[in-house]
């Protein structure tokens, strides 16, 4: 039977404020993004390093094909994640893709800087874009470690004109754990406990 | 001085739909559902008057050969909650 009493001001008031910030904290779980892409890309600075200090450089650049490896396995969590929680879909999620896509797009001009004024200022660059994407990620979902995150990356982001290469790698891979890995770790935890 | 209410948005699910479709681009059905803890028939009937009301807009379609209800809110229904937001500050100042 349906139940037309009608509610008072304040318990409409309390009603409304208590949905919307319910709302306002429903996004899509991309801490699984930060983790895999974090990881991946510490691998990768580490192995390629090592292969440097090891004088094996003809093979050191091979491991960024396990970049492709990322762009697979996002895809399939993404496709998992749109068909498993497709309830209710937030700006937020919106805003978010936008602050990626503006971040690939960074990275391929990073590319072509790199080659055009080499891999000093590339890494810059590259650490600059990603600590950007933390950073303005953070500020969306309100998540304040993810925003201290993005501040370290950008100090990263600095000192990586200071160092040479090959131990910009070693920087790199610092900055995927303050950027990418962390955060993650943190976001994963704060949404488990926001579900249980 | 107190305003007239917009006697749609003084039922709690209905006020509870549009609380979560203003914040929200689209949800739905079985989100709604646990959102509000209420039964699929009450809502349903909810949303029914919403949509004639033009608050919402609701697409039917399928999903892995199931029946899935999505609902959106319109622009006449996020004028229509803002009204009565405005309204509802007007008999106690909103913290």
């Amino acid at each position: 039977m349906e139940n037309e009493v009608n509610l008072s001001p304040q318990e409409s008031l309390q009603i409304i404020e208590q949905t919307i910030q319910r709302a306002r904290n429903r996004f899509a779980d991309i801490s699984v993004y930060f983790i895999l892409w974090g990881w991946l890309v510490f691998l990768a600075c580490m192995l390629n390093y090592a292969f440097i200090a090891l004088g094996l450089n003809d093979i050191a650049h091979s491991v960024w094909w396990l970049m492709p490896l990322g762009g697979i396995l996002s895809g399939i969590i993404g496709y998992k994640q749109g068909n498993k929680s497709a309830e209710a879909k937030s700006y937020i999620d919106n805003y978010v893709i936008g602050i990626w896509v503006g971040f690939l797009i960074m990275l391929v001009l990073c590319f072509f800087i790199s080659i055009k004024f080499g891999m000093e200022t590339g890494y810059f660059l590259l650490i600059a874009a990603m600590s950007w994407g933390t950073f303005c990620t953070g500020f969306i979902i309100q998540f304040r470690h993810m925003i201290i995150a993005g501040i370290a990356g950008f100090i990263l982001s600095a000192i990586s004109i200071y160092i040479s290469f090959p131990e910009k790698q070693i920087l790199l891979a610092l900055a995927m754990i303050c950027v990418y890995i962390v955060p993650g770790y943190l976001l994963k935890h704060k949404l488990k406990n926001q579900s249980a | 001085m107190l305003k007239d209410l917009d006697p749609l948005l003084l039922n709690q699910i209905r006020l509870g739909v549009m609380s979560l479709l203003v914040s929200l681009k689209e949800a739905e059905f079985n989100y709604l559902r646990e959102e509000l803890k209420c039964t699929a028939g009450n809502l349903s009937a909810q949303l029914q008057k919403l949509k004639d009301a033009g608050y919402i807009d609701i697409e039917k379609t399928f999903k892995n050969n199931y029946p899935l209800t999505t609902c959106r809110i319109t622009k006449k229904g996020l004028e229509a909650f803002r009204r009565h937001f405005e309204h509802l500050k007007s008999y106690k100042p909103f913290k």
